[in-house]
């Protein structure tokens, strides 16, 4: 890559995260203050989490006449390929797979419903269900999926992202709004089921004062059923144009699922009805991502009276936007209205709109009418709207709408509460026909450094772009005149001329652990007028783990301790060390502190519990990323010090014996063990154990077997105290048993070549040896030499692994060559092994070494 | 290095006993040899012989005057079966050993020369006539070509001898080295000449990585040798004391000292060891004595040396240097050798020794240039 990865870039803005969180650390004692942060040695983490089945749901698709379904793969992963395969379900649960498809990382593969049904299910045309999308991957954040469900022939089309269950979650409800904008406009409202278990359902409207209709609805396992809005108001008497919705499950709440859209094909128009999802156990801790105590919604794109010309609307069109926002309790809500407004050429925000919505009220806000020049400027074409209250989350619900009169022409902005690190976008389309606008916001309030990226080529080349965003800001990107105009990126890099889609991300450079970023998109078609907004996916992490469970620190000793979690967005495992500084905590500081940073020091001999807490983004079932408080925890164990000073002979001579000196300090019982992993054998005293406990500083004999090694230190003598190993240094010791034969076998010789004569020579032969032991003597002298050389010393050395059988012997001689010819004259040298039984040998003889003059010296030789 | 620890050889607690006395370390009886049959044979290929005696214990080994024979053979308690090792013509004593006993006898085997033996002969010959060549090359031959490996090495050991009467050490070191051929048996691990030839080239010459394999190799010289030869432990004893290892050295010193007490090199070697501890009465009993050996000599002048006494140094030396002029050289490499362990005090004397008795050479120079570098080091 020749970027900064991902993973770099999130730790790399580690104290902008610490100082955001500092707020919600505990109200305890912390044992030290800051100084600078250390250089922590992390152990390698756990595996990331293996692959395993997931599944999402789509929860509408249609083949009937006069609609096209298409579905939009998008593989989150970072170097893993993603196999999905789609299984269509009709409305009575019935599951039919389609091919299974392979998305490339980082790229978006499209599959039209009608075309893979064609020939392999052809009883699924002119019919509808949903789609169930099952793959293998770590987490089910790894796929990110859209039904685009289109009008054929109209300007309709519903984005409809995919969505996990919660099988956990019992307990809920999805909330929304009904609107009837004209006479004619259809609706329907789906219900699915995503699970195996009958749902039971309360379906619930309620029209804009609050007055309830209330119809229980079974649905079958995996099933669906379609509804019209319209008719069931109708039937109930509802008064007005708009109102609530509500849906209940007695049980399995996690399993259900709504869709809510209109479209009036005459007028060639189409809205998606956003639903929310209402978890009554939420806490605004999780969901209030940036501190404001207050739970904070926004549309990000609300296109406004005078359309933004890239959108290619008729000249003269007027929208008419319009905000519908509901209470879905039995309470009284206030909440706050904010706008962020764009033109062409300049941005501003708008003074707050307070509203007062009583119990199950829904309010339209006419934004067109707020355009008067005082709260929004005639001329502005876009506001990102913020909608904040001292409610629980998703107690209030929003839906935002801009339509021209005919209803023909207009878009469509969601609302959502989520602020991310990181956004994976799904796919952006430009050609003489579609256009995209991509936007993401700081919904902070502190300045934040936003990376926008384009993927293109099957997700394999990048595009990138990076603005620092002031608090409320957008940065605003049509992708059509990034192409058309050739605007290069940070990089230089330009997007190819002929590029016609692909995919995009966003990621906060400045908050690693809770982003400030929302994110929108709109895409135009031409063909029909109509623009259709999409939405990406936020990244959150799995849960944290404390790098060492359990903790052992050594008495009066320092130890590092960490962070990590698993990110799977990009399939990595991420050390967030850096969001729980200043949070850690020591149960027991007579026994072990911790400081700002995790570093521990231990005091005295014992066992307590360490752990820090801090909020931290997650994923849940349902593609949201709360950030969750989280606080991992693990015993500490502070140990004696146990260093094992000397073992001595190592190797050991078979059936021989070793004393080793282990130091304890301070005195406490130590479990003392020799563990073999390959031939050798070794015990303790002359008593056959391989355990040994020792109460203070002693010296042990160590008995070697009867059968050596294979060269390598496969015996190690090692410590524990309470079951878990020692922690220092030298707490233990890896021996070897030897027969001490010293076989050594000739590998290699240096220094043959040419000298500058008279010069200072040094040769050397290699030998592999076998069965070393310290016992064994070694020595070298030159032989087959003449009188043109005159030898000044012989070193035998040996090296390896401490405690080794295999060492390298090198027997290296010096010597001066002062020839007074031209002549090649010979050398070599002689090794003699004594092993350990006190047999000499000399067969040692390396090879030729060849000495001559070159034309640097007397005599001078060419 | 990290000192080691090391299973000594079960040779070194043997017990010595001698098959005409009666001191017996063992309930069981001891061995006594009456005869051999034949007591006489060429020198080799070997000659297989039968032991008369009583007391022989399964497991006994035997040697020839030091040199493990190529076999034995154990019949019954009374009648073992050898074949006799390469011996250089002459008598030998015959040794037994049993576990940790070793046994000495006066019986002896009579080793008469082969064919190799009149070359072997030849080439010492011509090495005392000056033309040590031609000596070399014979015995080169023999080295190269006889069937027999005992030879073989013995034809390396004599070419060890006379490189070293020639002060050829590099290539005296390389001959002693050579003896020990895997083929040649056992014989020639235990030949305390052969063992003490090799051991003194590497206390002298390789710079070695590990400070403790000359005092191995000189140990086995001794614990290997079952005719107890104080020669090797006398160089075991000068090699430790220098070492610093006093206590070890006055233990041996004291041990050939009872079996030889007016040689004057054990006696110089005393007097060497004890002034290294610190004492001086040793080397005062030594100044009126008229010492004519070098070895004694040169042990002196390095014990005057040590004390200060630097003019009867200078004179021990002097002598030394009239009777074996190449002790210089050798004074030089042990020197060179402890300067480079960082024993400063023992290598200064040795360096100072070799300038002292051979002012002009250039291993003088080399050995005043050695201490110019030390002082000056030593001063930093």
């Amino acid at each position: 890559m020749n970027f900064l990865s991902p993973r770099l870039l999130r730790s790399f803005f580690i104290l902008f995260a610490s100082q955001i969180l500092t707020p919600l650390a505990p109200q305890f004692a912390h044992a030290q203050s800051q100084s600078s942060p250390p250089a922590h040695k992390a152990p390698p983490p756990r595996s990331l989490a293996a692959a395993t089945d997931q599944q999402q749901f789509l929860s509408y698709w249609t083949t009937e006449t006069g609609w096209r379904t298409e579905l939009q793969l998008r593989n989150n992963q970072v170097g893993h390929i993603l196999t999905v395969t789609p299984v269509l379900r009709t409305a009575d649960g019935a599951e039919t797979p389609l091919f299974p498809i392979v998305v490339q990382p980082q790229e978006v593969k499209t599959v039209d419903v009608a075309t893979a049904v064609g020939s392999s299910a052809p009883q699924l045309i002119g019919t509808y269900g949903s789609v169930a999308l099952r793959y293998s991957a770590p987490s089910q954040i790894n796929l990110y999926a859209v039904s685009m469900v289109m009008g054929v022939g109209h300007s309709i089309a519903f984005h409809i992202d995919a969505t996990g269950e919660d099988q956990t979650e019992n307990v809920g409800s999805r909330e929304g709004i009904w609107w009837l904008p004209n006479g004619t406009a259809n609706d329907y409202l789906v219900l699915l089921n995503q699970g195996q278990n009958p749902l039971q359902l309360i379906l619930s409207l309620f029209d804009a004062s609050g007055k309830a209709y209330v119809q229980n609805i079974t649905l079958p396992p995996r099933g669906m059923n379609r509804v019209s809005v319209r008719q069931i108001v109708s039937a109930a008497k509802l008064s007005g144009s708009y109102g609530g919705i509500k849906v209940s499950a007695v049980h399995h709440a996690g399993s259900l699922d709504t869709l809510h859209v209109l479209f009036d094909q005459d007028a060639g128009f189409f809205a998606v009805m956003k639903m929310f999802f209402y978890d009554p156990r939420a806490q605004l801790q999780e969901r209030d991502y940036a501190g404001t105590g207050q739970w904070t919604i926004r549309a990000p794109m609300l296109a406004l009276s005078s359309p933004d010309p890239a959108l290619a609307f008729p000249v003269g069109t007027l929208l008419q936007p319009e905000l519908f926002v509901r209470n879905t309790t039995s309470k009284p809500i206030d909440a706050l209205l904010s706008f962020n407004w764009r033109t062409d050429t300049t941005t501003g925000n708008s003074p707050g709109h307070t509203l007062h919505l009583i119990p199950y009220e829904t309010r339209r806000i006419d934004v067109a009418a707020l355009q008067d020049g005082k709260t929004l400027p005639q001329k502005a074409q876009w506001a990102s709207v913020t909608m904040a209250t001292t409610a629980l989350p998703d107690e209030v619900v929003a839906v935002a709408a801009s339509y021209d009169q005919s209803l023909h022409y207009g878009a469509q902005t969601p609302f959502s509460d989520q602020l991310a690190v990181q956004w994976e976008g799904g796919q952006w389309q430009y050609d003489p026909q579609h256009d995209s606008i991509i936007t993401a916001g700081n919904g902070s309030s502190k300045p934040t450094q936003v990376a926008f990226t384009i993927f293109y080529n099957e997700g394999a080349t990048k595009y990138e772009l990076d603005q620092t965003l002031q608090p409320g800001e957008q940065m605003w990107m049509d992708i059509g005149k990034l192409i058309r105009e050739g605007v290069p990126d940070k990089n230089g890099n330009t997007l190819p001329a002929n590029l016609t889609s692909g995919s995009y991300d966003f990621r906060d450079l400045s908050n690693n652990r809770v982003g400030t970023l929302f994110e929108g998109k709109v895409i135009y078609d031409k063909t029909y007028g109509h623009v259709t907004y999409g939405c990406a996916a936020c990244c959150g992490w799995g849960i944290p783990y404390l790098w060492y469970d359990p903790l052992s620190v050594i008495i009066t000793a320092l130890q590092d301790d960490g962070v990590y979690a698993d990110y799977p967005c990009e399939s990595e495992v991420d050390d967030v060390s850096n969001t729980f500084y200043n949070t850690w905590v020591s149960e027991a500081t007579s026994v072990a502190t911790v400081n700002y940073y995790g570093t521990h020091t231990g005091v005295s001999v014992g066992s307590t519990t360490s752990y820090c807490s801090a909020l931290l983004t997650s994923n849940d079932a349902h593609e949201r990323c709360p950030a969750l408080a989280r606080k991992p925890t693990a015993p500490v164990n502070t140990t004696p010090k146990v260093t094992i000073d000397s073992l001595a002979p190592n190797p050991i001579p078979q059936s021989g014996t070793a004393t080793a000196h282990v130091t304890v300090d301070p005195a406490a019982n130590i479990e003392l063990s020799i563990s073999s992993g390959g031939t050798g054998t070794a015990t303790f005293g002359t008593g056959g154990n391989t355990t040994l406990q020792i109460t203070e500083t002693t010296a042990v004999t160590v008995t070697a077997g009867n059968l050596s090694s294979n060269g390598s230190p496969d015996l190690t003598l090692s410590s524990s105290y309470n079951g878990a190993a020692v922690p220092n240094a030298f707490s233990s010791a890896q021996f070897s048993v030897t027969t001490g034969a010293c076989t050594a076998t000739y590998a290699s010789s240096t220094g043959s070549g040419l000298y500058a004569c008279p010069s200072n020579v040094q040769i050397s032969d290699k030998y592999n040896l076998q069965q070393y032991c310290g016992a064994c003597s070694f020595s070298c002298v030159p032989i087959s030499f003449d009188s043109t050389f005159t030898p000044s010393g012989c070193t035998p050395t040996t090296g390896s692994i401490q405690g080794a059988g295999n060492q390298v012997l090198t027997a290296t001689e010096t010597g001066r060559f002062a020839p007074s010819d031209c002549s090649l004259h010979g050398l070599q040298i002689q090794t003699t092994v004594t092993n350990a039984q006190g047999t000499t040998t000399t067969k040692y003889v390396g090879g030729n070494i060849g000495l001559q003059c070159n034309a640097n010296g007397s005599p001078v030789c060419n | 290095m990290q000192k080691r620890n090391y299973r000594k050889p079960l040779l070194f607690c043997a017990l010595l006993i001698s098959s005409d006395g009666k001191a017996a370390a063992q309930d069981r009886e001891t061995p006594e040899f009456h005869a051999l049959v034949p007591d006489v044979g060429v020198t080799s290929p070997g000659n297989r012989v039968t032991v008369r005696g009583v007391g022989f214990p399964s497991d006994a080994v035997l040697y020839l005057g030091g040199f493990q024979v190529r076999q034995t053979t154990f019949i019954d308690s009374t009648t073992l079966e050898i074949v006799t090792p390469y011996l250089r013509p002459g008598s030998y004593k015959l040794q037994l050993r049993s576990g940790q006993t070793t046994v000495t006898s006066k019986v002896t085997f009579k080793s008469l020369p082969s064919e190799t033996d009149s070359a072997i002969d030849k080439a010492l010959a011509l090495a005392s006539q000056g033309n040590v060549s031609a000596a070399i090359a014979v015995l080169t031959d023999v080295a190269k070509n006889n069937v027999d490996p005992q030879v073989r090495s013995a034809a390396h050991y004599q070419m060890a001898q006379i490189y070293f009467q020639q002060g050829d050490w590099w290539r005296w070191a390389g001959e002693s080295g050579a003896v020990f051929e895997p083929e040649s048996g056992a014989a020639v691990q235990t030949s305390w000449e052969y063992r003490l030839s090799y051991a003194r080239s590497v206390y002298l010459l390789p710079i070695e990585s590990d400070p403790e394999t000359p005092v191995r190799l000189v140990s086995w010289a001794v614990e290997y040798d079952v005719t107890r030869n104080p020669e090797p432990m006398f160089y075991r004893s000068l090699i430790n004391a220098r070492y610093g290892n006093l206590d070890k050295a006055e233990m041996d010193s004291k041990f050939i000292l009872t079996t030889d007490p007016d040689n004057p090199s054990y006696r110089a070697l005393a007097a060497y060891i004890a002034t290294l501890s610190g004492h001086r009465m040793d080397l005062n009993h030594l100044y009126n004595e008229s010492v004519t050996d070098p070895r004694a000599l040169t042990l002196l002048g390095e014990a005057a040396f040590l004390t200060g006494d630097i003019g009867s140094a200078q004179r021990w030396w002097a002598l030394a240097s009239k009777q074996y002029p190449l002790g210089a050289s050798l004074a030089y490499w042990a020197g060179k050798k402890h300067l480079a362990r960082g024993q400063q005090r023992v290598a200064t004397s040795l360096l100072t020794e070799c300038t002292a008795m051979e002012p002009t050479s250039k291993e003088a120079k080399d050995a005043q240039a050695l201490l110019a570098t030390s002082r000056a080091s030593h001063i930093q």
